[in-house]
């Protein structure tokens, strides 16, 4: 499957071709696993700019497009509120979506989508953007194809993170999964003793890590526990 | 005036009602307001602790990734939250319950053989028996509490039932969050949750290096905040993370002028 790229909103950093590849890949694993027909990323940076990142196909690049060009939609909710949204069916009445989105809905059961589902890629105080997937046929996610959509949010959350706050580093394809909270409470201590930003700190932990063969868990509770300390950064 | 050991029995079981009945209304006082669901949370595993005969208890709710996460506990203390997140590595009475969705009872952490790592682990951390109870939604399990003593008495089986009712008020707290637009899916409100715990683990850890590492005073300083300029904990979490509010001015709200 071939990731389209749509030309739409200002991009700071174009991702890479690895990371597109990447990308692309990622998502069609998930087309799998989820059972959905397509999906979009958009990215809100922390200058409040927006991108299109990727869309698997050109309906998933509408639906994202639409979104940016009428101001409504999950993905422009998830954004606003950090909330996940989960739309088993645009025609349901009881969604309440009517109200909500009155020219979105419209314009995407012209082409043919009944489902929708906006997850947030964020850590915390971190919000990076969403992944909007879509379905053609009414349907909720199960318990399954819902930890499978979070497995692949995470692993994009990681590289759009890493890309975007240091490009130079380049694209690193392998990256140790990690879920803990002792690394949320480790990167509030590590952005105080470096003097830098909470996506900072929590970058520099994951690359302590990976530089010194050890887990980002286990570097987080050296930090928790003040066995380790990062020295505040001279510019 | 003596009074006969039975009507003394009587009327300690009736201030017992008392302060349940109190506590179960003060609860339910807080669902109604625009809550903080880690503020509930914490303060549902506090009232474990003052109510039955625990010296910790804490929640852990589903990340939906097929792991459970750490949600709430009664204190801010580390070694508590390396205890769940040990089991979320490798199991342990919260997990079980989870997954079988019935009541796990550990009554002696030293023998325990299912969870050999966690058992030496709460052992060390002074613990001697555990109680878990499910969370549940209908037919779904969405996390568990988790009750710990210091003595090897099992719960008795009244406080297992007050221990059941407050895991119900916990996850009704979860699907009652102030959801934007309308009734929000379950998945949706557990992963607001859990992105709410982060952003305040978040704030904590930065609070609390300004403060010199303690966690406990990092969170009281930020509950205090909250309560004080009448916000959300998570909105001061939030503002704390992104620098919108210096720490400074956190921590002098809590000095008396």
């Amino acid at each position: 499957m071939d990731g389209t790229q749509i030309d739409e909103g200002v991009s700071p950093e174009p991702p890479n071709a690895e990371f597109r590849r990447w990308l692309s890949h990622c998502i069609g694993s998930l087309t799998a696993a989820a059972a959905i027909d397509g999906a979009g990323i958009s990215l809100c940076s922390m200058t409040g700019q927006r991108e299109v990142l990727f869309a698997s196909d050109d309906l998933a690049g509408r639906i994202e497009q639409l979104q940016f060009t009428l101001g409504e939609g999950p993905c422009v909710d998830s954004t606003r509120t950090g909330g996940t949204v989960l739309v088993p069916d645009i025609e349901d009445p009881r969604g309440g979506l009517a109200g909500r989105w009155p020219v979105f809905l419209q314009e995407v059961s012209k082409v043919g989508v009944r489902a929708l589902f906006a997850l947030p890629i964020q850590f915390g105080a971190i919000h990076l953007g969403a992944v909007d997937l879509y379905r053609l046929a009414p349907g909720p996610l199960s318990g399954k194809e819902l930890g499978a959509a979070w497995t692949t949010v995470d692993a994009v959350a990681l590289k759009v993170l890493q890309l975007w706050s240091s490009p130079s580093e380049g694209f690193q394809a392998e990256d140790p999964g990690w879920s803990t909270m002792t690394v949320h409470r480790a990167a509030g201590m590590a952005m105080v003793q470096i003097g830098t930003t909470i996506e900072e700190a929590l970058l520099r932990l994951r690359a302590t890590a990976y530089a010194e063969g050890k887990t980002i868990n286990q570097v987080a509770n050296e930090v928790v526990t003040g066995r380790r300390r990062f020295v505040e950064e001279k510019t | 005036m003596n009074e006969h050991p039975a009507q003394q029995r009587s009327s300690a079981q009736e201030q017992r009602n008392i302060d349940l009945a109190e506590r179960f209304v003060l609860l339910a006082d807080t669902l109604v307001d625009d809550y903080d669901i880690v503020d509930l949370l914490d303060r549902l595993a506090s009232t474990c602790v003052e109510l039955l005969d625990v010296s910790e208890a804490g929640l852990m709710i589903s990340d939906q990734r097929g792991t459970l996460q750490y949600m709430a506990s009664s204190s801010e203390a580390t070694r508590l939250l390396e205890l769940f997140q040990l089991q979320s590595e490798e199991g342990g009475p919260c997990v079980e319950a989870f997954r079988s969705g019935r009541a796990i009872t550990v009554e002696d952490v030293t023998a325990e053989s299912r969870w050999p790592r966690f058992g030496r682990a709460a052992a060390e951390a002074g613990f001697r028996s555990i109680y878990a109870v499910p969370m549940r939604w209908h037919d779904e399990v969405i996390g568990g509490l988790n009750l710990f003593t210091v003595h090897g008495r099992p719960l008795r089986h009244p406080d297992q039932r007050i221990a059941r009712a407050l895991a119900d008020v916990a996850t009704i707290g979860i699907l009652q969050q102030r959801s934007a637009h309308r009734t929000s899916l379950l998945a949706e409100q557990l992963q607001t949750a859990l992105n709410t715990r982060i952003v305040i683990e978040q704030a904590k850890g930065v609070v609390a290096e300004h403060g010199q590492g303690d966690l406990q005073f990092a969170f009281e300083a930020l509950r205090s905040y909250a309560r004080s300029t009448h916000q959300r904990l998570s909105d001061v979490a939030r503002s704390v993370v992104t620098r919108t509010l210096p720490v400074e001015e956190l921590l002098a709200a809590r000095k008396p002028t």
